[in-house]
């Protein structure tokens, strides 16, 4: 099933996804460290927990393995745990690809027609601010990344 | 507010009304009263929008044909794409895994 992007505010990255699977094993993905290291990150990715403390106010600490050898470390501190329904974290640090991955994330879990749902924002301090850190310039060509604007525009 | 060229973007891109007119021109240009029509916005509204979508750069008008058709101009949202691709990349990435962990796990 296919992710579905949006920005609802300018600091703010939403994706979702269905999965053909209840909402419990969906949210145990989420939570279980055994789980996480063998999903978390891109393909080619690997993730190495340091620590994980699933708690208001625990903190897990995570290092993802880039496929060129490159280390990016993050912690995260966890603000709200309900089961099955809603988890928020903040997060630190990491880059992958050259962005960053410091922003509250805010996830939210639910039962959908297909299975269950995940829905999840990034928000950012200053997202324009990070990019210009980076100082990135459009990889992509011209007319690639103008199909699929358009077809991001119309799923909005 | 900030007024760098990518913020402008973003504050243009993040309005339902607004990415709705875009999508209608990336299927060529449009009159006013054209974007307005599918959605029941009137003149002024679309015009409002409009001026945003101008002032980021997203957005030309003719001066000269009368009734000054819209064109969409890509060079902004190709940074915009340069700031979500990573980001998009992560979860689309981390989402296929998700999914082969959880549906080979069904079949065990």
């Amino acid at each position: 099933m296919k992710l579905q992007v949006d920005m609802a505010q300018d600091h703010i990255l939403g994706f979702s996804r269905s999965f053909p699977i209840p909402v419990e094993a969906l949210y145990q993905a989420w939570t279980d460290p055994e789980k996480l290291t063998q999903w978390w990150g891109p393909k080619g990715f690997t993730l190495t927990i340091n620590r994980y403390e699933l708690r208001i106010g625990g903190i897990w600490d995570y290092i993802l393995h880039g496929p060129d050898g490159t280390d990016y470390p993050n912690q995260a501190v966890f603000e709200v745990i309900e089961p099955n329904r809603r988890l928020v974290f903040s997060n630190i640090g990491g880059h992958v690809e050259d962005a960053h991955l410091t922003c509250r994330m805010v996830v939210r879990f639910a039962e959908a027609a297909e299975g269950a749902k995940v829905e999840l924002r990034m928000i950012f301090d200053d997202l324009v601010g990070l990019e210009a850190a980076k100082a990135r310039g459009a990889k992509q060509g011209g007319e690639e990344a103008f199909d699929r604007l358009a077809i991001f525009l119309k799923q909005s | 507010m900030s007024t760098d060229p990518l913020s402008l973007t973003l504050s243009a891109l993040a309005h339902p009304a607004r990415r709705a007119i875009l999508a209608q021109l990336t299927t060529g240009e449009r009159t006013v009263a054209e974007l307005g029509a599918p959605f029941d916005m009137t003149g002024p509204a679309v015009t409002k929008h409009l001026k945003v979508l101008e002032r980021a750069g997203l957005v030309e008008r003719h001066r000269e044909a009368q009734k000054r058709p819209c064109r969409l101009r890509a060079e902004p949202l190709r940074d915009v794409f340069a700031l979500i691709e990573p980001y998009r990349e992560f979860w689309d990435g981390s989402f296929d895994r998700l999914e082969a962990l959880l549906t080979g796990e069904k079949d065990i």
